[in-house]
């Protein structure tokens, strides 16, 4: 960028920021926004870490009689939290549970995209519809019909995998041991993550100047070499962002765990969401949960920070 | 002159209101417990019904609603509820001081959590006044009682559990007579299995490894228990002897007879049987409608479904069924409490009870004969409801059951990953720390 340039684009800045100066009207606009986020996150938030702080009765006759309080008693609920086995041995599984689900799903993903950039435009079109229609179906829905495909007794996963040679996986129970249980789990989310991830990576791929690519291969670099060496740096910012929605959204995984167990995760299937859910909702114990909720939320704060460190940078590079 | 009769009538309209309202006052509300009002008019009470009596008998539910329409003046407000998320829905609506409806239905496993949360408004004072009161299902009345005795929940209706077979396979396979002891019933069940052993998906017997409710009758009948409190510590019994061999027979019905239900609950079981590759199934006696049903299940069945009580290891000593049922009961911070109580009153009365008794089991053992006439299911299910058992009645009993302590357990019997000794003692362990838990 030349001098000139630059001065050319400083008035146009400088009208930018006088309007924020201009009056109130931008915290006006604002304003109904902030205050739906305030009440709908904002108050359960400090509702949630007051919980969190207050004393864990066993039975109900406090939550019933005293508007739900209970003697503050600091810190205990997050000692008694963190200092259970359990805790670490379900945070440990949720961490592993995530960053399968996140490698598979960004993988999977930008190969799809990959496919979008090369396909014909027909295929193209019929590809981005299917990712749409998948994209459309709740979790709800596409966990029940993946729990179908893979039951023991009647599931059609079974039934074809049975047909190959030397298989034999009549009555196979998927749900019987919890890794395979939570593979199956895997499958539906990355699947249901595939729409957003392929779409946006399309995108992404198709912004990349095609002189630079053709200069590449000018060059001799190989298919691998171009997408290692072209493709990927260009799309690092997005593939960050990507990154981080992805962790977000596996870390909390809650309904395709549920209504693959029908309610009834068993030990092995307990992530950090579920067990809050148990623990707290499920069991009345709703200081306890609260702590799970705000060390769950602790926790992902600060793969938020990088996230919008790298929002912040891709906004200074523009 | 028109005006003096105008302010005639506001006058005494006034002290009709304020009448009512001493009236109103001094008959509930006397020191937490609640005595039945008929005094009722121009107010409205809210209701809370799971949504079984909508799907399965409005009429009665309507009945009683217009007697107690004619009775107090007062209307009333169904409001239908699911079963699943309940207890939360309870919890945050009790916590709170508006919008309490002045009578809820519960499970019979949850009332003892709310009753100990002091929850409920006090009819220790009125129990009379409920027709039946004396002859109440005992498992019923119990789970409405506190320790201290006092009478916090009514009866409502029940269910028990019974074997629900394809008298059709079973004739095949050469077995034409009813089972009368456990060992009969294996007997049986090894010549269906033999009948159909081209079939890999056929279960003789199917029993989901998640049928806490079946296990548990084993170990009842086997003179075990789930647990025991002495000097007010709670211990876990699944280990003892008698439990074990009770937990013996669950696991060879479980294993040996059952295939493809081991992960699964039951649910979904009258679905499974409807596809016609199973011979029996343990189930309340309303199941085999739903085998039947033409949407779910499979119509044709109809003729070849049958039921009798689950045998035990003696003749004519039945394994005692799980009780299952609701209760009644008004919160102690509804604003109608008294007209509550009245409206329990009348929908659990004979009159409303003999109509319910079509469809389920009545809150009053003098009224089982009536179930029993209704069909065959009936005959045994009402059979077992006289011979049952009910989980240990503690208020953090609700959290053995939402922690699936037992159903974890029994799955990993089911699979083959635990043995039974090593499935109950941890088991045993849990549900120690659950019962005994204080803060």
């Amino acid at each position: 960028m030349t001098t000139a340039q630059r001065r050319a684009r400083r008035p146009l800045r400088r009208r930018a920021s006088g309007g924020m100066r201009a009056g109130g009207l931008p915290y006006l606009l604002i304003l109904p926004v902030v205050l739906v986020l305030v009440t709908i996150a904002g108050w359960p938030l400090i509702k949630i870490i007051l919980l969190s702080l207050q004393k864990q009765e066993s039975g109900k006759y406090a939550l019933f009689h005293s508007n739900g309080t209970t003697p503050f008693t600091g810190l205990t609920n997050y000692v008694n939290t963190l200092t259970d086995s359990t805790f670490w041995t379900i945070a440990f599984r949720t961490l592993v549970f995530t960053a399968v689900n996140v490698l598979l799903s960004l993988v999977i993903g930008m190969a799809l995209a990959q496919l979008l950039n090369r396909a014909s435009k027909w295929a193209r079109v019929l590809l981005t519809a299917t990712l749409l229609f998948v994209w459309a179906v709740p979790s709800t829905v596409s966990t029940q019909i993946f729990y179908w495909l893979f039951s023991n007794q009647y599931g059609a996963v079974n039934y074809v995998l049975d047909k190959l040679p030397g298989v034999h996986m009549r009555e196979h129970d998927w749900f019987a041991d919890p890794h395979q249980g939570l593979a199956v789990v895997t499958l539906v989310v990355v699947w249901g993550a595939l729409p957003l991830l392929a779409i946006s990576l399309h995108a992404g791929i198709s912004q990349i100047p095609s002189e630079v690519i053709e200069a590449a291969r000018v060059d001799g670099a190989s298919a691998w070499q171009v997408f290692r060496n072209v493709i990927l740096p260009f799309l690092r910012p997005l593939i960050a962002i990507l990154a981080t929605l992805s962790v977000i959204w596996d870390f909390g995984v809650f309904n395709q765990i549920w209504f693959m167990r029908n309610g009834h995760p068993e030990p092995g299937y307990q992530t950090l969401g579920i067990y809050m859910y148990s623990n707290g909702v499920g069991s009345s114990h709703y200081n306890v949960g609260s702590a799970i909720g705000v060390l769950m939320m602790l926790g992902l704060l600060a793969v938020i920070v990088v996230y919008i460190r790298q929002l912040l940078a891709i906004g200074d590079e523009k | 002159m028109k005006r003096s009769i105008a302010s005639a009538v506001v006058i005494a309209s006034a002290v009709m209101l304020a009448a009512s309202a001493c009236s109103s006052s001094g008959k509930s509300g006397s020191n937490g417990g609640s005595t039945l009002t008929t005094d009722g008019k121009g107010k409205t009470i809210t209701v809370w019904l799971q949504s079984d009596a909508q799907k399965g008998w409005p009429a009665v539910v309507n009945q009683a609603n217009s007697r107690f329409e004619k009775a107090t003046g007062a209307k009333v407000k169904v409001e239908w509820q699911q079963w699943s998320n309940y207890t939360t829905k309870l919890d945050t609506t009790f916590a709170g001081s508006t919008a309490i409806p002045d009578v809820v239905e519960l499970g019979n496993t949850q009332t003892s959590s709310y009753i100990a949360g002091g929850a409920f408004a006090d009819l220790t004072s009125s129990k009379g006044d409920f027709e039946n009161s004396a002859t109440w299902l005992k498992g019923l009345a119990e789970s409405g009682t506190s320790p201290a005795g006092k009478l916090q929940a009514v009866p409502y209706y029940a269910g028990s559990r019974v074997v629900i077979y394809r008298k059709d396979l079973w004739t095949n396979a050469g077995v034409t007579t009813v089972p009368t002891t456990l060992d009969e019933l294996y007997a049986d069940l090894d010549k269906v299995k033999a009948a159909h052993a081209s079939d890999p998906s056929f279960s003789a017997f199917y029993m989901p490894g998640k049928n806490w409710y079946a296990a548990m009758s084993f170990v009842y009948g086997a003179g075990g228990t789930i647990a025991a409190q002495a000097s007010g510590k709670w211990t876990g019994k699944l280990s003892d002897p008698k439990a074990q061999e009770g937990l013996a027979h669950w696991q060879t019905l479980a294993t040996k007879y059952s295939v493809g239900g081991a992960t699964k609950d039951e649910a979904d079981q009258d679905n499974i049987m409807s596809q016609g590759h199973v011979g029996a199934i343990l189930g309340n006696g309303w199941e085999v409608g739903a085998v039947t049903d033409p949407k779910t299940g499979n119509p044709k069945l109809a003729s070849d479904l049958s039921t009798f009580p689950m045998p035990g290891t003696a003749a004519g000593n039945y394994t005692p069924s799980f009780l299952g049922g609701s209760d009644l009961a008004v919160p102690e911070k509804a604003p109608n409490k008294g007209l509550g109580a009245e409206w329990i009153k009348i929908f659990t009365d004979t009159t409303s009870q003999t109509m319910l008794a079509k469809f389920a089991i009545p809150n009053t053992t003098s009224l089982l004969n009536v179930y029993e006439q209704q069909a065959q299911a009936n005959q045994s299910t009402g059979e077992a409801a006289k011979n049952t058992w009910f989980v240990p009645n503690t208020p953090n009993w609700a959290n053995v059951e939402s922690g699936n302590v037992l159903q974890n357990a029994l799955e990993s019997i089911a699979t083959g990953k635990s043995s039974v000794a090593a499935a109950t003692k941890s088991a045993d362990d849990q549900i120690a720390k659950i019962l005994n838990a204080t803060s």
